[in-house]
């Protein structure tokens, strides 16, 4: 707990006393057992089975209505579970109303109380708590410090910019401890600049704090910048559960394939190393899965020329779409895979294809990958 | 922005459409003032002589301060249990489900749909059966049903209007139930129940068609003495200066809930804020 301890004195202010600031214990774990909530006949978290270790950021991720949002409200507590069990360390809070959850919530509209002022607004889960002022105050001032808002603690909510109030329901929900620290989506109102600055100052904050941090978002790149780990939600499912890294170059499925950037898709079936398209292309593959599959293969992987592997046939494809995007260049071929998508880095050596021209490409085969189909 | 919608005519007849109609809704209020400030019995809008005696009639008359003192008293009673019952309803309300709450608000609204004359006989029938005509209490009562939807209208709508996040935000922050009715939710309804209690008191005190079925030969309430005033040999000049008085608290009423709103409307802007995000 070494780092814990630094972590406190050094959220303290000049005084420099490192008996000032919260005691902080790192985050405690929280485990999901088979957990599903329905509402009528549609299951909007269904058998929702992860565990996030203490300390760790994880982000739940995926598109409106997976179900994420229902996931932060069961851990919660704003919603029972139809079945299943939630665990926060190693006792079961499926049943615990939220007020004796002691897990901290930073909201979307960050709802802080609008008839207090910054002080009242952080103090409250303390006073709530029956410390002494004293304490309070303490505890306020090294909060509020900790997010940058020691200047402000005499503001009404009304005259703070949405930053500043995104700052302020942080300190709100990190003042007392929490057990754990769950955010909804708390930069989406933000602009891009702020959101990014923010990100940085969430995860240094987690990090020192040693806080477990649940962090639901529909913004990849913000998960993936964030996160130890990501789960990607879909229809109220797990889809995966994973390091950036992975998600991207080895996605469980076609929908985290498509979630995370462009992916070629490419179907057929495997079987010993051989991936043969639906239009009977037989192509080199790695990985030991057979039968139906779906193979994915990155824009940025697609190569053009002359194929490196000598294994690898010869591919042809026309042209059918280019488009500069930045410093990027698109190019769409059609081949018989179907539609190729490529992305080429512009330098001064290549040249914007033209419409219809035979191109050969090819890629990697390790870096092809391939999945299951469902 | 109305600039190139109307021509210059149409502009000029809506400008005096809306004076004559200020005009009209103006004039029968304030016509009583300056004949309430005019020394003799006639009832002239122009006085000759300024004088307050009205007004001296008005606290020295035992019958007249009596009504007066009633019905300060019926108004705050029955205010006081509606704005009680009428918070806690419009808060119930807004936690049940949809169809119920639909119901249930045309339910607590019908006290001011249903003609008045009709609620009196029913309730004169009802109490005159228990004996409870010509009693306070009880009289209270039955203006506090009559004024419960004045409350519950401003509360309910500002429960809608508020983010149900902040109550969540309470809970996670380790408020039970009832820490977080009185630390936020209260004070968020504020405004609007302050509002709602106003306009209450002001309907209560000047309620006259159920007060006459209820009060009996013993109670009278201040709008009952003044309809007494009118029938009885002519009008009695007294009526120009309880009008008056009624004016000028139902205009401070006013000002208190606007003053308000406009102290509640620098702390509304950070929730609607965030309620549009």
């Amino acid at each position: 707990m070494t780092l814990s301890t630094s972590a406190a004195s050094a959220g303290t202010s000049a005084k420099g006393d490192s008996g000032t600031g919260p005691t902080v214990g790192g985050g405690v774990g929280v485990s999901f057992d088979k957990l599903s909530k329905k509402y009528g006949n549609t299951h909007a978290v269904d058998g929702f089975d992860l565990t996030v270790a203490p300390s760790e950021f994880l982000s739940i991720l995926g598109p409106s209505g997976s179900g994420k949002t229902t996931v932060l409200m069961l851990i919660a507590g704003f919603v029972s579970p139809t079945s299943g069990r939630l665990l926060l360390g190693d006792e079961d809070i499926s049943r615990i109303p939220p007020y004796k959850r002691n897990i901290g919530v930073v909201f979307q509209n960050y709802a802080l109380f609008p008839h207090l002022d910054v002080r009242r607004n952080v103090a409250f889960p303390l006073e709530v708590r029956g410390l002494s002022q004293d304490e309070i105050r303490r505890k306020v001032a090294w909060a509020l410090d900790r997010v940058h808002m020691g200047q402000f603690a005499d503001r009404r909510i009304s005259q703070l910019s949405g930053g500043q109030q995104q700052r302020v329901a942080l300190a709100r929900a990190i003042v007392f401890e929490p057990r754990a620290l769950l955010m909804d989506e708390p930069l989406a109102a933000l602009d891009r600049n702020l959101r990014v600055d923010m990100q940085h100052e969430i995860r240094s904050l987690q990090r020192s704090l040693g806080q477990t941090v649940i962090y639901v978002t529909h913004d990849q790149e913000e998960a993936l910048n964030l996160s130890d780990r990501v789960a990607v939600m879909n229809h109220g499912r797990l889809q995966q559960v994973d390091a950036p890294k992975n998600l991207y170059l080895r996605p469980a499925n076609p929908f985290v394939a498509g979630f995370f950037g462009e992916a070629n898709l490419i179907r057929g079936s495997a079987e010993s190393g051989v991936f043969t398209t639906e239009h009977g292309v037989r192509l080199p593959v790695t990985g030991n899965v057979s039968g139906k599959a779906v193979l994915c293969v990155r824009p940025e992987m697609v190569v053009f020329g002359e194929p490196q592997q000598p294994d690898f046939p010869m591919l042809q494809g026309k042209v059918v779409e280019t488009r500069y995007r930045g410093s990027v260049l698109h190019i769409v071929l059609d081949t018989p895979l179907g539609q190729i998508r490529s992305v080429q880095h512009i330098n001064t050596t290549n040249t914007e294809p033209a419409e219809g021209t035979i191109m050969q490409f090819g890629w990697d085969p390790e870096l092809g990958h391939l999945m299951v189909q469902e | 922005m109305n600039e190139y919608l109307l021509g210059q005519n149409g502009r000029r007849i809506l400008i005096a459409y809306g004076l004559l109609l200020i005009i009209f809704i103006v004039v029968p209020a304030l016509v009583l003032v300056p004949i309430s400030i005019g020394g003799d019995d006639s009832f002239v809008i122009v006085p000759d002589s300024l004088s307050l005696r009205w007004y001296e009639v008005l606290l020295q008359d035992a019958r007249w301060r009596n009504a007066l003192v009633l019905s300060l008293q019926l108004a705050t009673f029955s205010s006081i249990i509606a704005t009680v019952a009428g918070v806690l309803g419009a808060i119930g309300i807004s936690r049940a489900s949809p169809g119920i709450a639909k119901a249930l608000r045309l339910f607590f609204i019908a006290p001011i749909i249903v003609p008045l004359m009709v609620v009196g006989v029913g309730f004169y029938v009802l109490y005159a059966r228990m004996r409870l005509v010509g009693s306070f209490v009880p009289l209270g009562m039955a203006h506090a049903v009559l004024i419960l939807p004045f409350v519950m209208l401003p509360v309910s709508a500002r429960l809608y209007s508020m983010d149900p996040r902040l109550e969540w935000a309470a809970a996670s922050l380790g408020a039970g139930p009832y820490r977080t009715m009185f630390k936020v939710t209260l004070p968020l309804l504020m405004p609007a129940i302050l509002a709602g209690f106003a306009f209450a008191f002001i309907f209560s005190f000047d309620e006259v068609v159920v007060a006459q079925f209820l009060s009996g030969p013993r109670l009278e309430t201040l709008p009952r003495r003044m309809w007494e005033g009118i029938q009885m040999g002519g009008l009695e000049k007294t009526i120009t200066a309880v009008s008056t008085v009624q004016l000028i608290l139902a205009a401070l009423a006013m000002l208190l809930i606007t003053i308000w709103q406009r102290r509640a409307a620098s702390r509304g802007a950070a929730s609607r804020r965030q309620n549009d995000s």
